[in-house]
């Protein structure tokens, strides 16, 4: 016992972290942080000089070629970018290995344009969805925010690593810190890409990041137009005259409070949720309330708890069975929302995640008919698929995300 | 005096048995350390591994690829080390309170310290309320609660009289109070705090670190020694309150002493690792089937078993399903099950 | 010369008197029988003896010292206790629980000289054969006498038992206070014994000490206290005490047969 003691404070004292990615711009040759145009050329010359002469010289063709990016991109100078968490990072090169923890930010890369053989790692659930990302089924898991496999992202050697800014942060907090204290070099970002409130502004800033202005800015006006015609839309309306709406989640009589983000979103839509003052996140509700509350219009929420539909399935039958033991319930059929027929049943996939202004899109046109006429989700879910996420998914044969 | 040789021969045999059985175990315990540290999902042979940790120790004379020894220095050295260290503390844990309680069904966790951590950790999680900050606030009031418990229980048990069965009471009153606060908060906190707090009570060693495995190692080397100095008092509270009073141990005394320092062992552990079932009851039991009652060697050899089932059940929790690591307190967990059955077949009426 | 002796010893517990004017002493070689119905505080005399319990009023004298002044490790050496049933280690060998009567003298380590003396216990009480066997494993006589012998290797000069016989069948009651008896003068050891049976008390104990309700009702030879009158008053029953043999002993008698017979 006293010699394993002993054994172990050795090794306490003889921590050997080796260092790993150099730090500062390839080519900062007097390490000012600017890469003036003397360095960037004779860094050529003795890139050429190693490569083509049989010179001896550290910089490899990878460093030349982000050293060329920093120097006409970026003026020569690092960039530094400030992310949902608020944290200022310095960027010393462009991106190159990239590892994402989330379904949202991977999904937000791909609609800005960025190279997907340059994501070398994804979470888990990524990785499994192989109709919707079909490039990740080759690439490596690194298991999930809770359950990290820190071995595996270390072995794929990333520069960067995205992870969740503010959920999960205990979780995202710790993989921040393991990765920082063994291999400084690796850049942490974190975004959320769900939120209403910041999805805009975090388009912008990751566009900024992988140097796609342009298309980072079409595609935040695509979103921000719709976002902004649900929102105009149902500003004037005073409080009393918006619609009821009763959302419940996957779980029977289970709906969603303040807390929750599906509250955030049908009342962005302009619906009334009854039940919004709740403690909890997803309280149950007594059923006799929601007769009482008399919704007019009913939504059921399907997904992972109530796996029908989605990317996974084209299967409207599914759906309309959901919806019609909801009809069948004791009682209902005194609910407004059940004589008028509105009911509708909608997918997570396209309501929570980085698709929200999709589903908050159908939201608003079901709430409000009339004024959101000319809205058209499905040709706004359609385009977002074939223009910007580029994957080949017709809606009008695959996948099932609303009905009716 | 034929008689006399053949005791005094008999005797001999047996401790120098128990002197093999340690011996075995320790090995058994280094070849299981270098087979656990050559597991993971990062491709690394067994010769890189190896060549990782001598890099380590003796970086003048070794080199090994960056990669492999950031691997195994960062993550899998000190977390190869951690169950070890906490193995051991808990099966002393358990073998202590076992002795104390006079009861061989008695865990560290028998006087509610499980369940005070977990209401700590919850409250630290769902309301973000606690001693500490940042990475160390759910670890703190783990912690902390932990030790409320514990001194609960010599609170309880002075005002009634201290003995086994007025701790064991007082523990269950403990149990029920901090399972009720722990529901409590699962319900009122957000679904992502839910699943923190039931994570969280699964049981770990992912947090491990090399500052926490210092910590532990630190308490594990202050009280162990203390321990097996102890260890006929042990013996004589085994034979009775009564008997051991006349033996000359200060019964009330002993047992409380005893009884903090297995508390504060498990606390110490769990705060880091959350509740890691079934060692402290599985290990001390293992441990007296095959040598014998006499703490003495009762401790230093439940310890071992304890490293050794830690060790072996997180390296299976990683392989199992890989790359995905499974919590090791689901794997002790289902450890207690074959257990259960064998002392169910086995039973005999005392 | 008195090894034991009790003083006007008295103990109450919340409110109810338990033990009131206790006096007696017990001479090196001499085995006092503690005798009396349920609940008449034979047990809670043996406590206070034997230091478990503070009694409110009274002094114990070991030896001739109070034994509210001795450490506890003295106490150790000079009284030891035999329960009424083993304890709770099951995986303990014989060698072992009887080497548990070391440790008022133990360190840490077991020298050769106390093996030896658990070794001659083991030889005094018949148990050599048993020597490495598991206690649980033994008849309950047997297990007696291995908790005779740890308190024999506690070389005290004072040994308090609390109804060591309750258990046991006759021949292994009679074979214990054999033991008992023998030891006693052998190695001038003081015994008090607590004991249910009148007769196994009267034959095997020089004195006896008959308790009533926490009061001494009888105290001297069994021949002075053993009688029709002393059943009558504290165990309440009818009986004959018959003195033909070296020991008197007690005849159970049937309500009312005693006028048809006689």
């Amino acid at each position: 016992m006293n010699r394993r003691l002993l054994l172990v404070l050795a090794l306490l004292l003889l921590l050997a972290v080796p260092a790993s990615a150099a730090e500062g711009i390839p080519g900062d040759a007097d390490g000012d942080g600017v890469l003036a145009r003397a360095e960037y050329a004779s860094a050529v010359l003795a890139y050429l000089d190693t490569a083509c002469m049989g010179g001896t010289g550290d910089l490899d063709r990878d460093d030349i070629r982000d050293a060329a990016w920093v120097y006409a991109r970026w003026d020569g100078k690092p960039r530094e970018v400030v992310d949902s968490s608020g944290q200022t990072v310095t960027l010393y090169r462009p991106l190159r290995r990239v590892v994402t923890f989330s379904g949202e930010s991977l999904e937000t890369l791909r609609s800005l344009g960025f190279d997907m053989d340059r994501v070398v790692a994804v979470d888990k659930y990524s990785h499994e969805k192989s109709i919707f990302f079909p490039e990740c089924r080759e690439k490596a898991n690194v298991g999930s925010i809770w359950s990290p496999d820190m071995e595996k992202v270390l072995s794929v050697r990333p520069d960067t690593v995205i992870l969740y800014a503010t959920i999960s942060t205990a979780a995202c907090d710790d993989i921040q810190r393991r990765l920082e204290a063994s291999s400084p070099g690796i850049r942490v970002l974190r975004f959320d890409c769900f939120k209403p409130a910041t999805y805009a502004g975090e388009i912008r800033t990751i566009a900024s990041i992988i140097d796609e202005t342009e298309r980072g800015e079409e595609f935040a006006s695509f979103y921000g137009s719709t976002m902004d015609r649900i929102r105009d839309g149902t500003a004037d309306i005073p409080d009393d005259e918006k619609t009821r709406v009763y959302f419940e989640y996957w779980f029977d009589y289970t709906t969603v409070a303040a807390s929750a983000g599906y509250n955030e979103k049908t009342e962005l839509a302009g619906g009334k949720n009854p039940f919004a003052t709740g403690t909890t996140e997803y309280p149950v509700v007594d059923p006799e309330a929601i007769i009482v509350a008399d919704p007019e219009v009913v939504v059921k929420l399907a997904g992972q708890g109530l796996a029908a539909g989605g990317y996974a399935g084209h299967d409207p039958e599914a759906l309309a069975a959901i919806r019609s033991t909801l009809f069948e319930r004791p009682g209902w059929s005194r609910i407004s929302a059940v004589e008028d027929g509105r009911v509708y049943v909608i997918h997570s996939d396209i309501l929570g995640g980085a698709q929200h202004f999709i589903g908050t899109a159908y939201l608003a046109k079901w709430f409000y008919p009339d004024r959101f006429a000319d809205l058209d989700p499905h040709a706004v879910h359609q385009r977002y698929l074939t223009e910007f996420q580029g994957i080949d998914f017709d809606l009008a044969s695959q996948g099932t995300f609303v009905y009716p | 005096m034929e008689q006399h040789v053949i005791i005094q021969e008999g005797y001999t045999r047996l401790k120098k048995t128990r002197a093999l059985f340690i011996v075995g175990l320790l090995s058994a315990l280094v070849v299981l350390v270098g087979v656990a540290v050559t597991l993971g999902s990062a491709d690394l042979t067994v010769g890189e591994s190896y060549l990782a940790i001598l890099a380590g120790l003796l970086p003048g004379v070794f080199s090994a690829p960056d990669l492999a020894t950031t691997i195994v220095w960062d993550f899998r050295l000190h977390r190869v080390l951690f169950a070890v260290f906490a193995g051991f503390g808990l099966a002393v844990a358990g073998s202590v309170m076992q002795g104390i309680l006079r009861n061989p069904l008695a865990s560290p966790f028998t006087l509610g310290i499980a369940s005070a951590a977990a209401a700590g950790a919850s409250i630290a999680i769902v309301l973000g309320a606690g001693v500490a900050g940042g990475e160390y606030l759910v670890i703190g009031n783990a912690f902390l609660f932990s030790l409320l418990a514990a001194l609960a229980i010599y609170g309880m048990a002075r005002y009634r009289g201290i003995g086994s069965e007025t701790m064991v009471l007082a523990g269950i009153a403990l149990m029920y109070l901090f399972s009720a606060v722990t529901s409590l908060l699962q319900y009122v906190g957000s679904a992502e705090q839910l699943q923190a707090v039931v994570f969280w009570m699964f049981g770990s060693v992912d947090k491990s670190s090399w500052p926490k495995l210092g910590i532990v190692a630190l308490i594990l080397a202050c009280t162990i020694p203390y321990l097996i100095y102890r260890a006929w008092d042990l013996n004589a509270l085994a034979e009775g309150d009564e008997v051991a009073a006349s033996l000359g141990v200060p019964v009330e005394r002993s047992m409380t002493v005893l009884m903090m320092i297995a508390s504060l062992i498990t606390a110490v552990i769990i705060c880091f690792t959350g509740t890691i079932g079934f060692i402290g009851l599985v290990a001390p039991h293992i441990t007296r089937m095959a040598i014998g009652s006499d703490f003495r060697t009762l401790l230093p050899a439940s310890g071992l078993v304890g490293a050794l089932l830690l060790l072996g059940a997180d390296s299976i929790a990683r392989s199992v399903l890989a790359p995905q690591v499974l919590p090791v307190g689901i794997v002790t967990a289902f450890l207690g099950v074959p257990f259960f059955i064998y002392l169910f077949m086995h039973r005999r009426n005392a | 010369m008195v090894r034991l002796s009790v003083d006007d010893l008295s103990f109450a517990y919340r409110d109810r008197e338990v033990l009131s004017g206790i006096t007696f002493s017990v001479d090196a070689g001499e085995v006092l029988g503690l005798v009396g119905p349920n609940g008449c505080g034979k047990t809670t005399l043996i406590r206070c003896i034997d230091g478990m319990l503070s009694p409110d009023g009274g002094r114990v004298m070991l030896d001739g010292r109070e034994l509210r002044s001795m450490h506890r490790r003295e106490i150790a050496r000079a009284m030891a206790y035999v329960p009424q049933s083993a304890g709770n280690r099951t995986a303990a060998t014989v060698f072992e629980t009887v080497l548990m009567g070391r440790r008022p003298y133990l360190n840490w380590t077991v020298n050769r000289a106390d093996e030896e003396k658990v070794i001659a216990a083991l030889d005094l009480l018949d148990l050599g054969d048993l020597a490495l066997r598991k206690v649980a494993e033994l008849s309950g006589g047997e297990r007696q006498r291995v908790m005779i012998a740890r308190a024999l290797v506690q070389e005290t000069g004072v040994i308090l038992l609390d109804e060591p016989t309750s258990n046991l069948d006759v021949c292994h009651q009679m074979g214990v206070m054999e033991v008992l008896h023998r030891l006693a003068g052998e190695r001038d050891l003081a015994v008090v014994i607590a004991l249910h049976d009148l007769n196994l008390a009267a034959t095997y104990c020089h004195r006896l000490m008959v308790m009533k309700t926490g009061s001494i009702y009888g105290y001297g030879t069994p021949g002075e206290v053993l009688t029709e009158e002393m059943l009558r008053s504290v165990y309440g029953i009818e009986a004959v005490v018959k003195r033909d043999l070296s020991a008197p002993y007690m005849v159970p008698v049937r309500p009312g047969s005693l006028r048809e017979g006689a």
